[in-house]
């Protein structure tokens, strides 16, 4: 037996690209922006998952995070705040054949669209999700997030904040229907292509929180963190995340951890030093909406018009004494 | 030789039945004492009659009526009193639906329902039309209902290979149609493209009828002419697009419900292998045809159609390089075999072999034919217990073995196994009721099984034992309550064997000796359970004599003296079992001789400590002597030796951990002839000369995960190095 011809298919049209090929105008994120280390690794997703940029389609709401789709040479919407998902779901249903990613940040993802996102974890259609999380307001100048430590002093809390962060992983992690949930840091930029790569390539709802540094307003959060490898903790599995050589080599606290076991996920997820980084849950097995719900028919322009006929004639107005 | 023992041991050693106590009953009469519970099949909530529902795709696709009943229940019943007489109503129904069927009244079950509550309700003087008050709801399922017989296997796969096949037909029916929509799209923009378009009568159809009178279309065509057309597509290529639009337009292989065989589409569903095979081979070319059509539009649909490569490729295109990944695309063929022979079963296999996507339903309905023979054969049987065995060492097919009667509870495997891409045997015994088909399984003659050949995780993920009682032992055992002649109750342990089985079946009374119950009161004759017998070593067998307990139309508790044949039969039976187990993860012989070694080694150890104590000086402890706890375990093998760092750059040159660098553009900023991005966009040191010492040091300061090193000066006249190398110190 030969091979299937769709893969000979493949084979045939090559195409092949470079960074510059996604590269758009140059970001005005701030010198030292966690932002530029998640555009570079999705930039180089790009290219090594050889996507087509017209095929490509970059979904975000507002903040920092969210200019992201303006730097990258494919198609993007620069929405509304915490409304990305609902425009991505959108854009997924009636174009499946598209590469759905969308890109929000902490206050986007876990304040104003957080229906959004729970909805979206639910309904498990085939898409992208990266959280970039710095833990604050900065395109507003400095304003607590849901996920800003207990303690932060910003504008609109100058004693400090009185609550515990909201950790969006374990929220995640508790929706039944969650298929793939995973945690990066910005420092580890390797790691952050590896995992949103593995993420692409589940076929469902990926839901990815990169950990990033504010350097203007949360400039040493990560501090201890960055510079002490020791404090992170890498997740490898055969059915997970397999850390390369040299990344073993600097980050040596490794544990192994299959992404199948909700629950040794939840146990992980609830520590916060060190910090926990890789496929914390895949489950391949959960339905897509997108396939549940094929249309009958086409939507063609017959069908289109006919329906529009249909409609209109319930508004059809009769002549005084035509028979009805 | 048997004038010396007794005449039990003599007909059960040579079938010698002239010296046999005289009994009032012929064995034929008889049936298996187990059975006494189920003299009244149609009083018993059993998986029948099953309940094929309609509509594919929509609720369950079959359900047995005592679960749809149940359902209904649940749904329009509180708990408690209150509605208890609802239940028993409802129940009854059940039982009178159930007993019009096994008369053969087939009936939807709508209409079965609503006839049966006539019926009830008219037994009772009821006026027929209060008829309908009080009656329970009907379940709301709807659809066929099929009792335990020797269609019950087809219809069932049947439905459950509509299910599966429905929606993959309505994949590909739905890309065929998006596809053929694309096509038309680009003739259509061709088209558009084209003088004609332009010409005055099409610019008016075009605009509508509304603002006819303000338009002058000839003014209007005249204009547009002055514009240069487009290129019109090349010939190649509509021809190519057209031929691609042909062939999925005339595809017979799914309608527009996905349902396979269709009118006017290829038929799915064949009675015989060889009219499959056939069939298969027939449509190859229109497989390769659309296959080939697909792939040209989806290439010309996406613009990504290049002649000058693919052309090579769609003109070698030809039936031979269908793969399994093509075949997928269509729907799978159904063979139902209603009655298995030997040459059919060497077609199935043939078949299965070719790794073709066939579904097989292999019907037997005689597995112990073998037994009925007068002469000794080697054969156990052509029945489809042997098929399925067979089938399982192709490795690459699904296999599904169950009686008929089991197949409800086997559901989900049924389904899986005509989803899978793979051939897929299912192998069916069908007895004369629902009480013989169950009992195939009882007795292990059919034991049921799947195996999955995708599954990942060894013979454990792939195979399963499932569904078959109590299936750790050799046969299943059951509590038997019976009356003595005293009136006393009496409660004995019998299995359901190979025997019992067989004890059902006419053809084989001669191989049973009917005797009184208390023929053997005085334990002259060694009377033994075929179970126990099976147990006993050659020597002890030579002084017993085995029996099993039937009942006769009175239900009288009998015992029958079973010949050499028979108890022959059960041994090979209980071997056959046995295997499966093993396959299973039951007693799995492997792993017991592993813990044998496991233990034999232990024991060696133990005696090496024990031998090493004594000659040790009387002060050592005799706690330091304990021997690991888990002798077998193999002992982890030494954590791997730290991994020395990679050997960094000599501290003099200046280096960056380029694999850390996060991109953020800040030493490029300072210096980007000095710094530069590799193909990942991460930094690495392009040229130390580019630039100052002092550039090097603040880059490093300035990096956020402080991965640059600025090495020693290069240049030792540049001002202000003593400072420079102070604040160096901290990156090198």
């Amino acid at each position: 037996m030969s091979e299937s011809l769709p893969s000979c298919m493949l084979d045939l049209v090559d195409d092949h690209f470079t960074i510059e090929d996604y590269q758009s105008s140059v970001p005005r994120w701030c010198v030292g922006c966690g932002d530029h280390a998640v555009l570079t690794a999705v930039q180089r997703l790009c290219r090594d998952e050889r996507l087509p940029p017209e095929k490509t389609v970059f979904v975000s709401g507002i903040g920092c995070s969210s200019r992201f789709p303006h730097y990258l040479k494919t198609y993007g919407f620069h929405g509304l705040h915490g409304r990305a998902l609902p425009v991505a779901q959108g854009i997924k249903i009636k174009r499946p054949d598209l590469h759905v990613f969308v890109i929000m940040g902490d206050g986007d993802c876990c304040s104003i669209g957080t229906a959004h996102w729970i909805h979206a974890l639910r309904y498990n259609m085939n898409m992208t999700a990266i959280v970039l999380d710095n833990g604050i307001y900065g395109l507003t100048k400095k304003q607590v997030s849901p996920t800003s430590p207990r303690g932060q002093v910003s504008n609109t809390t100058p004693f400090g904040s009185h609550i515990d962060p909201l950790n969006p992983i374990d929220v995640t992690l508790g929706v039944g229907n969650a298929s793939f949930v995973a945690q990066a840091v910005d420092w580890i930029p390797d790691l952050v292509h590896d995992i949103i790569q593995a993420g692409f390539r589940h076929r469902g709802f990926s839901f990815i929180r990169v950990l990033q540094r504010c350097p203007e307003y949360m400039a040493h959060r990560y501090d201890d963190w960055v510079q002490h490898p020791e404090r992170m903790l890498l997740l490898k599995h055969e059915n997970g995340l397999e850390i390369n050589a040299d990344i073993g080599r600097i980050y040596r606290n490794q544990q192994v951890h299959d992404p199948a076991d909700r629950n040794s996920a939840r146990e992980i997820a609830a520590v916060n030093d060190p910090i926990p980084v890789g496929i914390l849950y895949r489950n391949e097995g959960v339905p897509c909406y997108e396939d549940e719900q094929v249309a009958d028919v086409l939507n063609t322009a017959e069908r289109v018009k006919g329906c529009l006929e249909a409609e209109f004639d319930k508004f059809t107005i009769e002549p005084p004494g035509a028979p009805r | 030789m048997s004038h010396g023992a007794s005449p039990l041991a003599a007909f059960h050693r040579v079938g010698d039945r002239s010296r046999l106590p005289q009994t009032d009953l012929p064995a034929a009469t008889l049936r298996p004492a187990l059975f006494g519970r189920y003299k009244d099949l149609d009083a018993l909530r059993t998986d029948f009659p099953l309940l094929l529902t309609q509509a594919p795709g929509v609720g369950p696709w079959v359900i047995s009526l005592a679960d749809a009943v149940d359902a209904m229940l649940r749904e329009t019943t509180r708990p408690g009193a209150h509605d208890e007489e609802m239940r028993r109503k409802a129940l009854a129904l059940e039982e009178a639906v159930r007993r019009k069927l096994r008369q053969g009244q087939s009936a939807s079950l709508p209409q079965s329902w609503e006839a049966a509550w006539r019926e009830l309700a008219n037994g009772k003087n009821a006026p027929p039309e209060s008829a309908s008050q009080g009656a329970p709801a009907a379940p709301r399922f709807t659809g066929e209902l099929i009792d335990c017989d020797r269609g019950t296997a087809a219809r069932l796969v049947r439905r459950a290979w509509l299910e599966s096949e429905r929606r993959k037909g309505r994949a590909l029916h739905a890309r065929v149609q998006r596809l053929e929509q694309k096509l038309a799209d680009i003739l259509q923009a061709d088209f558009m493209h084209s003088g004609a378009a332009r010409e005055a009568e099409r610019l008016e159809k075009a605009v509508g009828g509304t603002d006819h009178a303000v338009f002058d279309f000839d003014a209007m065509a005249r204009v547009l002419s002055s514009a240069p057309a487009a290129d019109p597509l090349p010939a190649r290529r509509r021809r190519r697009i057209e031929d691609a639009i042909d062939a999925l337009q005339s595809q017979r292989f799914v309608g527009p419900d996905g349902l396979p065989g269709g009118s006017g589409h290829h038929p799915f569903e064949f009675d015989a292998c060889t009219a499959a095979r056939e069939a298969f081979s027939d449509r190859l070319d229109d497989m390769q045809r659309l296959v080939r059509a697909i792939a040209i539009a989806e290439l010309e649909a996406d613009n990504h159609y290049d002649e000058t490569r693919h052309d090579r490729f769609f003109e070698a295109f030809d039936a031979g390089r269908l793969g399994p990944g093509d075949f997928e695309l269509f729907p799978s063929y159904l063979v139902c075999i209603e009655e298995l022979d030997r040459g059919e079963r060497n077609r199935v296999l043939d078949l299965l072999e070719s790794g073709l996507p066939f579904k097989i339903v292999a019907q037997s309905t005689d597995i112990i034919d073998y037994l009925s023979s007068d002469h000794q054969q080697a054969s156990s049987g052509t029945g489809g217990q042997n098929l399925a065995r067979m089938a399982l060492g192709l490795d690459d097919v699904f296999v599904l073995q169950a009686p008929n009667a089991f197949l409800y509870r086997l559901r989900h495997e049924l389904l899986q196994a005509v989803s899978v891409p793979q051939p897929a045997l299912i192998s069916v015994f069908a007895g004369t009721d629902y009480l013989a088909s169950a009992s195939a399984c009882e007795s292990r003659v059919f034991p049921c099984f799947a195996f999955d050949p995708s599954a990942s995780g060894g013979m454990a993920g792939r195979f399963r034992l499932t569904g078959n009682p109590q299936q750790e032992q050799d046969w299943p055992g059951h509590g038997l309550d019976y009356e003595t002649d005293g009136h006393d109750r009496q409660g004995a342990e019998t299995a359901f064997t190979v025997v019992d089985f067989a004890a059902q079946d006419p053809r084989f009374a001669s191989r049973f000796a009917a005797i009184d119950a208390d023929a053997d009161a005085d334990g002259d004759n060694n009377l033994v359970d075929i179970a126990a017998y099976l147990q006993l070593d050659d020597r002890q067998r030579a002084r017993a004599v085995p029996c099993i307990m039937l009942i006769d139309e009175h239900d009288r508790l009998r015992r029958c003296v079973v010949d050499d044949r028979l108890v022959e039969a059960a041994t090979r039976c209980l071997g056959a079992w046995r295997n499966l187990q093993e396959l299973g993860g039951i007693g799995n012989s492997h792993a017991k001789a592993a813990l044998r070694e496991a233990q034999r080694r232990w024991d060696e150890e133990k005696a090496q400590l024990s031998a090493r104590q004594s000659a040790l000086p009387a002060a050592a402890s005799p706690a330091t002597a304990t021997p690991a706890s888990v002798p077998a375990a193999a002992v982890p093998s030494a954590a791997p030796a730290t991994e020395e760092p990679a050997a960094a750059p000599s501290s003099d040159d200046p280096w960056i951990e380029t694999i850390r660098c996060t991109s953020c553009n800040e030493c490029k900023e300072i210096n980007d002839r000095m710094f530069a991005y590799d193909e990942d966009n991460r930094a690495y040191i392009a040229d130390p000369d580019a630039g100052t010492y002092r550039e090097l040091v603040q880059a490093a300061e300035t990096c956020q995960v402080a991965i640059i090193h600025p090495g020693k000066p290069r240049n030792p006249d540049e001002p202000g190095l003593e400072e420079l190398i102070k604040r160096a110190e901290p990156f090198l």
